[in-house]
């Protein structure tokens, strides 16, 4: 997006399904942020979340499990047919020279205290550490209506 | 793509381009092969995410975890920058460009 289109930008929403879809979608804003590529990964985390562990209600512990055994795939899948009606919405809105980032699923509800320390992000395990590598870069996080909202807070690429 | 090669006991794995959730399946038979001595060449890998992260430490887990000896290099650019965040140095041996 150029510059000058940039300007223009109040505000975006963006509904999607899939994993696939929210890297996409991930991709896209970060184009407007700085550092595209590590802040893309740390959007494309959140809304990867949002699908799995929101909408398809995958918990941490059976990605583990599953990751281990080489059925995560498989697995998604059959959530995907499980929950063929719920979306994932990503809002864009601009604040002066800052983006609010909002990202909000329909699932029930996702524990995120047990994933902010810090220290989770050197963990030996296969999964579980992406919200503790999502706040190096963004720190001021926030969760809210028991983690189906989370918003994220940027400033917007000079 | 990745290229799984073998040489005086050691195991290549080649990742070229974004290495991500969507390697998941071709990641596969790295994670079958039975080896201990592990390289994780980099150099051409333009991305990585979490997914990749998982991948990489599955590796670990399966070539013996804190007793494995893999290797990640030709590190650079983004993936550079997300295993220093993931302080993946702690748990692999890293080599930068």
């Amino acid at each position: 997006m150029s510059a000058f289109a940039r300007d223009l930008l109040e505000f975006a929403e963006f509904a999607l399904r899939t994993r696939e879809e929210g890297d996409e979608v991930a991709r896209f804003i970060s184009s407007l942020l700085p550092d595209p590529a590590v802040a893309g990964m740390c959007l494309s985390e959140l809304v990867v979340n949002a699908v799995e562990h929101g909408n398809l209600e995958i918990g941490g512990e059976l990605k583990c499990e599953l990751l281990r055994a080489g059925s995560y795939e498989r697995e998604l899948a059959a959530r995907y047919s499980a929950y063929p009606a719920r979306r994932v919405r990503v809002s864009v809105r601009r604040r002066d020279r800052s983006l609010e980032i909002t990202i909000a699923d329909e699932g029930n509800g996702f524990p995120w205290r047990r994933y902010i320390d810090a220290e989770l992000v050197a963990s030996p395990r296969p999964n579980g550490r992406g919200i503790a590598l999502v706040r190096t870069r963004f720190p001021d996080l926030e969760y809210l209506a028991s983690g189906r909202v989370v918003i994220v807070r940027a400033e917007l690429r000079s | 793509m990745i290229e799984i090669t073998r040489q005086h006991g050691v195991t290549t794995v080649a990742i070229s381009g974004r290495f991500d959730f969507q390697c998941i399946t071709e990641f596969k038979p790295v994670l079958q092969t039975d080896d201990h001595r592990w390289i994780v060449d980099l150099s051409r890998a333009s991305y990585v995410d979490s997914a990749a992260l998982g991948m990489l430490l599955l590796l670990r887990e399966r070539a013996g975890g804190d007793s494995a000896r893999v290797t990640i290099r030709g590190v650079c650019g983004q993936p550079q920058e997300v295993l220093r965040i993931a302080r993946f140095d702690r748990m692999f041996t890293i080599e930068a460009t």
